[in-house]
């Protein structure tokens, strides 16, 4: 089995842990630049092969980080499915010339070479784990740090865009929530909680439209907090979004009570019988199934399998486990044959009422 | 086009000013030091208070094209429109303009989170108060750097970190 493919394997089975409701992972990433060199994203080709040659001597101490992939080196699939899992960031899909992913075999965690800055250290865990996250980033880090890293005693590590600059950490947790959306509250907490520096966006679909119900909440601030300080302010956060979701749950079943349970019927009737199913469909499906995990409608066990099936049914690992560039019908044909299998096993809705 | 060019000096020009005059409009071609050097914008006698602002702007271009990072050449123009800087010593020699731009982003602008196990002599700003031995090591280093040897980069590396803990104690 070619390396990658049994990275992803270890990382289909990091979803059984610690699952829980509304919460579905919280990522960590530590942003580090080496002193001598230019930034990535400023430097030329051969700058960024030097930095790439110091940062691979500083990064061979780590334990559990033996699995190592040159970007240009993958194909456009093993890339894309990379960014599905995110482990590296969007722009390397296309600017990867000299970059490098050092993925651990433990944990989901990865150290990226040359995607924007020199370092990024990215650790995530499956529900709302923040504090282990950052603790496991922060050991990563400890661990590169020979002494050679851009830091002003005054205003932190140095970053090659100033809204990381100070900590450089940039923590998120990604929430689904349903609710909110669909008693149309969500914008008034987007509102709510930008003014405190806390940033939301949705993860799939763009700003006009949300696919799949799921937000990613993330720090603003850097400078002038500490890293454990602004992870309890962002847990609180999260803590404060799951209480609104849950009473916005309770409202909205409470006045669509037949609507979401004929809703969830017919839906569970479209994954086991389609012969096509498209990625936003799907999304909007796989939410809906989540959403009635947490009810009780399906058995609680199969919720990581959802989560799992919503990066599983993306373009780039539907390739991967192809081995071969699909069209768009080819996909969504694909697609289909994936939830069937798994919705099959899960058996049919179990409506209390 | 002759209407390109400033009405006082001739250069390129930067800046039209059209003012209604008893009925008729009058266009003015200037470039943008003549426009400064001359005073054309009296605030009083302005028919749009935005043009204060756009001569702001104006100007303040003019400067950040003199401020640039000494070690890779970024200025604040370039961080402007591509929303990066060039290298660690940005933030020393541009850091003037970027204060502003900061205090926007954070709430606060002192670092009060984790620091690195130990700075790196390299870190310190001037190397005037080494002692000749560190200098050479610090010239080795970059030498190493550059001629892409990191073994030996690492070793000089902890050489110089052992000097400056000697030193420390």
């Amino acid at each position: 089995m070619k390396a990658i493919n049994s990275l992803f394997k270890t990382y289909r089975k990091h979803f059984d842990q610690h699952h829980q409701p509304i919460v579905m992972r919280s990522q960590v990433c530590l942003i580090r630049n080496f002193l001598e060199f230019k930034f990535s994203d400023f430097a030329t080709d051969d700058e960024k092969r030097k930095i790439l040659n110091f940062a691979k001597i500083c990064t061979r101490k780590l334990k559990n980080f033996k699995t190592s992939f040159d970007l240009t080196a993958l194909t456009p699939a093993e890339r894309l499915a990379l960014q599905e899992y995110e482990m590296i960031g969007k722009k390397l899909l296309t600017n990867h010339a000299w970059s490098e992913v050092i993925c651990g075999s433990k944990v989901r965690a990865a150290v990226t070479i040359n995607g924007g800055d020199h370092l990024r250290i990215c650790v995530i865990h499956s529900g709302l784990q923040l504090k282990k996250s950052l603790e496991k980033a922060s050991t990563i880090d400890d661990e590169i740090d020979g002494g050679d890293y851009a830091f002003l005693p005054d205003i932190g590590y140095l970053t090659s865009r100033p809204c990381s600059l100070g900590t450089g950490m940039r923590a998120a947790v990604f929430m689904h929530l349903p609710g909110l959306v669909l008693t149309e509250q969500i914008q008034y907490l987007t509102n709510a909680v930008q003014q405190i520096g806390i940033g939301i966006n949705n993860v799939y679909g763009d700003s006009s439209r949300i696919l799949g119900h799921v937000f990613k909440i993330s720090n603003q601030q850097t400078l002038g907090i500490k890293e454990s300080e602004e992870i309890r302010r962002l847990g609180d956060v999260v803590k404060t979004v799951m209480e609104q979701e849950n009473m916005a749950r309770t409202s909205f079943l409470e006045q669509n009570r037949i609507l979401f349970r004929d809703r969830i019927g017919r839906m569970y009737g479209v994954l086991c019988s389609c012969y096509t199913l498209t990625s936003d469909d799907a999304l909007e499906i796989l939410s809906w199934m989540r959403f009635a995990v947490d009810l009780g409608i399906f058995d609680v066990k199969y919720r990581p399998g959802i989560d799992r099936l919503m990066v599983e049914i993306q373009p780039g690992n539907l390739a991967l486990r192809c081995d071969q560039i699909l069209t768009e019908e080819e996909q969504d044909r694909k697609r289909a044959i994936i939830v069937h299998t798994f919705f099959k096993q899960m058996g049919e809705p179990r409506f209390t009422d | 086009m002759e209407s390109l060019k400033c009405s006082i000096c001739g250069k390129k020009a930067a800046v039209q000013l059209r003012q209604m005059v008893n009925g008729s409009e009058q266009t003015i071609w200037l470039c943008a030091v003549c426009a400064r050097n001359y005073g054309v914008f009296p605030q009083n006698t302005l028919p749009f208070s935005v043009i204060k602002n756009i001569e702001a702007a104006l100007f303040s271009g003019f400067n950040e094209k003199e401020k640039y990072c000494l070690h890779c050449g970024c200025t604040m123009e370039f961080f402007r429109k591509n929303g990066y800087l060039g290298c660690a010593q940005c933030y020393e020699d541009l850091r003037g303009d970027l204060l502003p731009l900061l205090e926007n982003m954070q709430k606060f602008l002192k670092h009060i989170g984790k620091s690195p196990k130990k700075f790196g002599p390299i870190v310190k700003k001037s190397t005037a108060k080494k002692s000749t031995d560190q200098v050479s090591l610090l010239k080795q280093l970059q030498k190493a750097i550059d001629e892409e040897r990191f073994e030996d980069a690492v070793k000089i590396r902890d050489q110089l970190r052992l000097r400056t803990k000697n030193e420390g104690d």
